[in-house]
């Protein structure tokens, strides 16, 4: 649905904003793009909806360049920037403008409206709107031609835990109904109920992407002793790669019975060691973005 | 909703079948987007009092007899000369300042359609603004023969029509230019208004007569009046440097300019 293959781009002659991202959307579902700020998320959504020409690769729908797609709002909706809507505008007239330039019957601007929850602040300029609000709009504009596809860029951003249920829920009804969904974000908590796949992203490079379940099983064991370091010694001398997670544990990518052994040999006393189910995906996700991100950035930090 | 067919290894939904955007289509929402909000709905009524309010002070004011109906013209589109070029600016910097291009650009991804068609809605809000300066003379004409009790001089009122129109018309796209390569509002009317001015001044200072090559003013108002005999060269080179290197500059940066 939405293919992405090897694309690259470079501004000036420093390390290139996207390098080599390469993953694809099926029909379906529902795929996180995540990511500390200035990884490329923005940039790649970019040149997948045709506003940044690659420097190299391609981003196709259904096979299909964006610009080169006759009417590409039917096909796909995009919201890259809720604040890309004039302040002197109500909500109504947002949509209705939108509507007739994809050609569909302005009460669906109506609809859409009632849909987001901002049919009482239709008649009101955008200028008076919250960024929670601004989202809504933006999201009724994506949503204004029943497209099969939707992009979104941060869409999460301002909205409250209400908010985030809601578009939850509109974005899983939306795959349900065999429509693709790609949306960025910086923040894990955001989109760890909402997808089904994620596609990581940290300086450019995507650092890891699979199923939201592969992902977490693959994230290994937490452990905690009562000398931190010494255990983190004794870790590395069985030739594993401690990582540090939350309140001096340590998080492993191995099995509990291998990091027992080795607290074993060491003579460490272990305070906990349990697998790192999904409440760790944050120092899965740490831990992947800061693999990939070059020395000197340290953004995410917990 | 989305058919699946499975004639490849992955299902692939199926593309929407979606004509193009027809470029009427994108006009009309231009033109509407030029007038939906305070901004231009201001500019129009200040369009409307400009033409009205001179208007009217000359009908009540017939002291030397009823003047024919180019004077009335002038009258009428006096002030709104200064107006129509803000009609082109604003078409090619609003969507920069209020940072809308993002919206209207993933909409339709094809740069090229929508600068067209906001310079072709200019045109249209232009053409419409003269037209009510024409019909307005026209009225005022009447009004003011009726009251006298004298007959409506005309004179070559279809030459006067015209000439407003291709003024109408320059001045739009040359505000288009000017906010096409300024991209930003407040600073491409600034230059639009004391650019050219300061160049008729200082351009008869530093080149004596040879400045009418550049005189943009004096280009118009040549094309307007149809007057082009010993001067086509001149008025030629003056439409190229004031609005086609402005134009293409713009245009062309538009095109490629990164939008956030």
């Amino acid at each position: 649905m939405l293919t992405i293959e090897s694309l690259t781009k470079r501004y000036g002659r420093g390390a290139p904003a996207v390098d080599d991202v390469s993953f694809t959307c099926a029909a379906g579902t529902v795929t996180g793009f995540l990511g500390p700020n200035g990884a490329g998320k923005s940039t790649t959504l970019r040149m997948l909806t045709g506003l940044t020409p690659p420097t190299s690769g391609s981003a196709t729908v259904l096979g299909v360049p964006y610009a080169d797609l006759p009417n590409p709002g039917r096909v796909v909706g995009v919201m890259l920037d809720a604040s890309a809507q004039h302040s002197g505008r109500t909500g109504r007239e947002t949509l209705r403008l939108a509507a007739s330039l994809l050609g569909v019957p302005a009460r669906r601007a109506d609809e859409m409206l009632e849909r987001v929850g901002l049919a009482g602040a239709e008649k009101r300029r955008v200028r008076g709107y919250s960024l929670g609000m601004r989202q809504r709009l933006g999201i009724a504009t994506a949503l204004l031609a029943d497209p099969v596809a939707l992009v979104l860029d941060e869409p999460a951003n301002g909205l409250d835990p209400e908010g985030i249920r809601w578009m939850r829920e509109l974005l899983q009804e939306f795959a349900a109904g065999g429509g693709t969904v790609l949306l960025s974000s910086h923040l894990l908590h955001e989109v760890e109920a909402t997808v089904d796949r994620l596609v990581v992203i940290g300086a450019g490079r995507v650092v890891a992407q699979g199923p939201l379940a592969e992902l977490l099983a693959g994230s290994g064991v937490v452990v905690r002793a009562t000398d931190t370091a010494r255990l983190a010694t004794a870790l590395r001398a069985a030739g594993l790669t401690p990582l540090p997670a939350d309140d001096g544990a340590l998080r492993v990518d191995t099995d509990a019975e291998t990091v027992g052994r080795a607290a074993l040999a060491a003579g460490v006393v272990l305070t906990e060691l349990r697998a790192a189910d999904g409440g760790r995906l944050e120092d899965l996700f740490f831990s992947l973005t800061s693999a990939g991100t070059a020395p000197g950035r340290t953004e995410a930090a917990a | 909703m989305t058919a699946t067919t499975t004639t490849t290894a992955a299902p692939q939904a199926a593309l929407p079948a979606a004509p193009r955007i027809p470029f009427s289509r994108i006009v009309s929402v231009e033109l509407r987007k030029s007038l939906d909000t305070r901004a231009g709905a201001f500019l129009m009524v200040a369009t409307v009092l400009i033409t009205l309010v001179p208007v009217g002070w000359q009908l009540t004011h017939l002291t030397d007899g009823v003047p024919d109906y180019d004077l009335w013209v002038s009258t009428a589109r006096g002030g709104v000369v200064l107006f129509l070029p803000v009609l082109g600016i604003l078409a090619m910097t609003s969507e920069w300042t209020q940072r809308t291009a993002l919206t209207t650009f993933t909409l339709v991804p094809r740069r090229g359609r929508v600068l067209a068609a906001k310079l072709a809605a200019a045109l249209v809000l232009g053409t419409a603004v003269m037209l009510l300066v024409l019909g307005v003379a026209a009225a005022a004409l009447l009004a003011a023969s009726g009251l006298e009790g004298t007959t409506p001089v005309w004179g070559d009122a279809a030459s006067v029509v015209g000439g407003s129109l291709v003024t109408s018309a320059l001045n739009v796209v040359m505000g288009a230019a000017f906010g096409a390569a300024i991209a930003q509002s407040a600073a491409a009317i600034t230059v639009f208004l004391v650019a050219p001015t300061l160049w008729q001044v200082a351009g008869t200072a530093l080149l004596g007569d040879d400045a009418q090559w550049l005189d943009v003013f004096q280009a118009f108002g040549r094309l307007s009046s149809f007057e082009l005999a010993g001067h086509g060269s001149q008025v030629v080179t003056s439409v190229l440097a004031w609005v086609a290197v402005p134009l293409v500059f713009g245009w062309v940066r538009a095109l490629r300019r990164n939008v956030s």
